[in-house]
């Protein structure tokens, strides 16, 4: 217990790092904390830069690590990690602000939090998620610092068998997103598993449902797809009713959150917390299913489950508390095994290799400084985003009243820019664009594109670990239901399906009666 | 108030059965399985060491058709939202302007590819005004190449490749 | 004689702006290195980190951008394509100029015909890795275990193309293993499982090997290297250890075809300096990379590499039926 303090201490330190600096004027010696200042101005950029529709947090951490090459080991890393919370928070609100999400943990976010900010009710929304996040990211951190080891080696525990039984887990809860026609909703997922398996296949190299496109060989990146069917489908319609968009982006309440709103969000907020920190340490991007399954259990458990979709507070709080504990957790991998979860945590590998320092098993005990520095700015800033997030609320509000005629034109561009630079390829652009065509077809043949996405980056991760059991276990089925975890995930997943089913079928014979 | 949902519109009146919304859905369902079962026809269902990689595409495609029949015949046999138009100008004007911005700026560049864009988008709009839209336009465009070539370093072009990077 | 130093002066005007065309006064702009590949991965690091030095020693700016996509060739073919005028580059690595060909047939570029080689960057041997909980203690008692369990070995690797796959296929090959393959979607995941046990194991860039190996999470057997690496100077080279198998991942420079001999030599000699310089090596070699020395240097160094080891990865990349396409 001490132990854990005096190397939080440790970590605490290394961030209050001071340089001392010549000031130019006076020729004092000016002690700069260094390790603050990078952390803090890694939040505001990933924030501002993050809000930008189009521009993810990948995109985002992509483009600013080049900055962070001419600077110290710990502070460029402090940095990085700061642009990667404050892109993740600048993404979630722009999937409340504009419906646009930027990264499939956004996606369930933009669900009620768009409905709120459609309300009036934006202040709120953003405010409840920055406060969420803070309270996720504090556990989270505390959690990382104390247990972060002996978790690892529990996630280690984590075949491709049982990790397939996950994903059939979170595609049933999928079904809980749907806001209208269940039997469309799984449709769209469905869909969003096949638009999944376009590229390369990984077993073979054969690539399919390409149609000879080199662009899509690698798979179809989230954004386009994100960009495409949510971002200009969504802005075609709202062309379409013009009265829906002015009228009620005019009417603001209150910034804040009220008591009412908080109590309600409090235990959705400890619940994400718990399931985000648990799904962000399994390797290969667990952490995608935290606000999902979030979403799914409040909407379980709520007295008013209707209210969902329709700007539910604990539909904003416990995903977007997942999502930051997730995004917290998803470090551990990466300081304590050397190996990187996800993408984003690939690109901090690419920027520690690049600063000389190999991360690896012994990082904690050879770089103690930057495994607890680390851990102690990201509580740091969580304390940032909040700091800098609460007041840009105010600035967010005044730009929605920017007239649409005005802001869809801004959007469409910063979107056409956000996914040009992610492989500087034009066809990305272009891809968009067909997707954008694509979502107003799925509008207006009354489907909803979120069980889609949901689709598409669960359905990747289930085929790819199915196919590596099977590799594993030489084409033996009997090896998801032999592998214990996998097993019991299936298990539940047949429950969930016979549960959910029951009430449908009654409930479905009596609205057919009742229309 | 609340966006009018595609999912919920329309009230008593205004449903038909027939060829409805419900009826479209599922023949789009239907076509799109029909392509996506065409363009995976050469791969394998197995391989020796389980499933191949036609198995995922195949499967999810035949899924989508059954779906898409129940909702053909939903839509025959049951009342439901009507068939909703679509307009020409939204999809034309803003998917047209990604589609200029993507073929220029790698050519011209963000220069002239960014107001572009902004300006073929603002035309989906009927309430679009030209002095109002242009100098926007150009501000916009101005404000994203120094975001993003000056702060953020980005290897996006700016100006057209006559001129230089 | 005013006249004419005027006239002098108009013509030594006018030879300055064409000697950019001329390669004289190159680089006058800043140069884009295209890497095929994803930000942070190895061959960005090598690339940034000579393109760095580069940049001091040409006094001009060197830009990477990374274009990824299909393996890397989506970027190559960028670089083929594009304008020899010296301000187009690209790092390609095995996987893009040698293993392409025989993955892709309808790759749109040719490694040994369609660049101009300027230079190989550095070599990273492949380490022969298992999981930590295999009784063997040496590459013969690797193999034996290997050979004695062949119905239930399991081999891992980052995907079809990629340097674990290619160097995998040769490696079984040559020893006669017929492993279950199981795909991951890059070297993380594939890591991750082997430390956890659930593969047996991996023929592998020394870069992302050596921290566990270091770390005792997995163990190496051997170094597919003519020589032992600074990083792991206890894993013995394959052939102290009874088996001839060298297999290097290398990154290597290269333009469009047509560069013009003195911007060629331009660049050569910043490539040259970078290499030799103190820091670089020294960071080389916790990359657990060697530069190349002596001929291996230089296009034509390059060169005969491509073509060498297009050569050798063809037939069996063939031969064991993987194709991207």
């Amino acid at each position: 217990m001490f132990d854990l303090v005096d190397k939080l201490a440790l970590g605490f330190r290394t961030c209050w790092d001071v340089v001392w600096v010549v000031e130019p004027l006076t020729g004092a010696h000016v002690p700069v904390p260094i390790n603050l200042l990078l952390c803090f101005l890694g939040c505001l950029i990933g924030t501002l830069i993050g809000v930008l529709p189009g521009v993810g947090p990948i995109a985002t951490i992509a483009m600013l690590l080049p900055i962070t090459y001419s600077l110290p080991p710990v502070g460029a890393l402090i940095m990085l990690a700061g642009i990667y919370y404050g892109a993740q928070y600048g993404g979630s609100t722009t999937a409340i602000l504009v419906n646009i999400p930027g990264e499939a943990t956004a996606v369930v976010t933009a669900l009620d939090g768009h409905q709120m900010a459609l309300q009036g009710r934006a202040g709120t929304a953003l405010a409840i998620a920055a406060i969420g996040s803070f309270f996720a990211g504090t556990v989270a951190t505390l959690v990382i610092a104390a247990l972060g080891q002996p978790m690892q080696k529990l996630a280690l525990l984590f075949g491709p068998a049982d990790y397939f039984g996950l994903m059939v887990l979170g595609l049933m809860l999928a079904v809980v997103l749907a806001r209208g026609s269940v039997p469309k909703a799984i449709a769209m997922i469905i869909v969003g598993v096949l638009l999944s398996t376009i590229g390369t296949d990984l077993e073979t190299g054969e690539e399919r449902l390409t149609f000879g496109w080199s662009e899509v060989s690698d798979g179809i990146d989230f954004a386009v797809v994100a960009m495409g069917i949510f971002g200009f489908a969504e802005v075609l319609r709202n062309l379409e009713h013009p009265e829906a968009r002015e009228v009620v982006r005019g009417r603001i309440s209150g910034l804040l959150p009220t008591r009412e709103e908080l109590r309600q969000s409090a235990a959705p907020v400890l619940r994400g917390t718990v399931i985000g920190t648990i799904l962000g340490i399994l390797p290969g991007n667990g952490a995608v299913l935290g606000p999902f399954a979030s979403y799914s259990l409040e909407k379980r458990l709520a007295a008013d489950p209707s209210r969902f979709g329709k700007g539910a507070i604990e539909g904003v709080a416990g995903p977007e508390s997942a999502n930051n504990a997730g995004a917290q957790s998803a470090f551990i991998p990466l300081l304590t095994l050397g190996i990187p979860p996800n993408a984003v945590m690939a690109l901090m590998l690419g920027a520690m290799t690049i600063k000389n320092i190999i991360p690896g098993p012994d990082v904690i005990t050879k770089n103690p400084d930057l495994f607890w520095g680390m851990i102690a700015s990201m509580w740091i800033g969580n304390v940032m985003l909040l700091v800098i997030n609460l007041p840009l609320i105010g600035v967010w509000i005044r730009l929605l009243k920017v007239p649409y005629r005005l802001l869809f034109p801004a959007i469409i561009l910063f979107c056409c820019i956000g996914i040009y630079s992610i492989n500087n390829n034009p066809m990305d652009v272009y891809l968009t664009a067909g997707f954008g065509l694509f979502g107003y077809a799925l509008i207006k043949f009354g489907f909803e594109a979120t069980p889609l996405l949901l689709g598409f980056v669960l359905g990747r991760l289930m085929e790819e670990k199915m196919r590596q059991a099977l590799q594993m276990s030489r084409g033996n089925f009997m090896t998801f239901l032999t592998e214990p975890l996998s097993a019991t995930l299936l298990g539940f997943a047949v429950i969930l399906v016979i549960i959910a089913s029951l009430p449908t079928m009654r409930r479905g014979r009596h609205a057919a009666f009742a229309d | 108030m609340e966006k009018p949902d595609a999912v919920s519109s329309g009230d008593r009146a205004k449903r038909v059965r027939g060829l409805n919304q419900d009826f479209g859905a599922g023949v789009f369902l239907i076509l799109l399985a029909a392509i996506a079962y065409l363009a995976a026809a050469d791969l394998r269902l197995t391989l020796p060491s389980g499933l191949g990689p036609g198995t995922m595409p195949k499967a999810t495609a035949a899924l989508i058709a059954v779906f898409g029949l129940f909702f053909v015949i939903q839509g025959l046999t049951t009342l439901g939202a009507r068939l909703e138009s679509w307009s020409l100008r939204g999809p034309i004007f803003l998917l047209g302007a990604v589609v200029v911005f993507g073929a220029t700026v790698r050519t011209l560049g963000l220069a002239v590819a960014g107001p572009a864009a902004v300006l073929i988008a603002s035309l989906a709009d009927r309430g679009t005004r030209l002095r109002e839209i242009l100098p926007f336009a150009v501000l916009l465009a101005a404000g994203c190449i120094l975001l993003f070539r000056y702060a953020l370093r980005q290897p996006i072009p700016v100006a057209p490749f006559w001129l230089g990077y | 004689m005013f006249v004419s130093r005027s006239l002098a002066g108009f013509l030594a005007g006018i030879i300055c702006l064409v000697s950019p065309a001329l390669g004289q006064g190159y680089p006058t702009k800043p140069i884009t290195v295209i890497v095929p590949f994803a930000a942070g991965g190895p061959t960005d690091v090598v690339a940034r980190l000579i393109g760095d030095h580069m940049g001091r020693t040409l006094g001009q700016q060197i830009i990477v951008e990374n274009v990824g996509g299909a393996g890397g060739t989506t970027g190559m073919t960028r670089v083929a394509q594009a304008a020899p005028d010296g301000y187009t580059l690209g790092v390609g690595n095995m996987g893009t100029q040698s293993a392409a060909p025989a993955l892709y047939p309808n790759l749109k570029y040719d490694p040994a015909t369609s660049f101009t080689q300027i230079s190989l960057l550095n070599f990273t041997p492949q380490t022969i890795v298992s999981r930590k909980d295999i009784p063997a203690t040496d590459l013969k008692g690797l193999l034996a275990y290997l050979k004695a369990n062949e119905s239930k070995i399991t081999y891992g690797h980052a995907g079809v193309g990629s340097i674990s796959h290619v160097a995998g296929t040769v490696f079984n090959a040559q020893v006669g293993l017929k492993p279950a393959l199981v795909a991951y979607r890059g070297t993380g995941p594939a890591l991750q499982d082997i430390v956890a046990g659930k593969i047996d194991y991996m023929v592998d860039q020394s870069l992302n090997v050596i921290p566990q190996i270091r770390a005792g999470t997995i163990k190496a057997y051997a170094v597919a290297a003519p020589e032992r690496l600074k990083s792991l100077p206890d894993v013995p080279t394959a052939r102290e250890a009874g088996l001839d198998f060298i297999f290097s991942a290398w990154n290597a420079m290269v333009g469009p075809k047509g560069l013009a001999p003195d911007v060629v030599a331009k660049l050569l000699d910043a490539v040259n300096k970078a290499l030799d310089d103190q820091t670089i090596q020294a960071r080389y070699v916790d990359l657990g990379s060697t530069a190349p020395t002596g001929e291996n240097r230089g296009p034509a160094g390059l060169q005969k590499l491509v073509e060498a080891e297009v050569a050798r990865i063809t037939p069996v990349l063939k031969a064991a039926g993987a194709v991207a396409q």
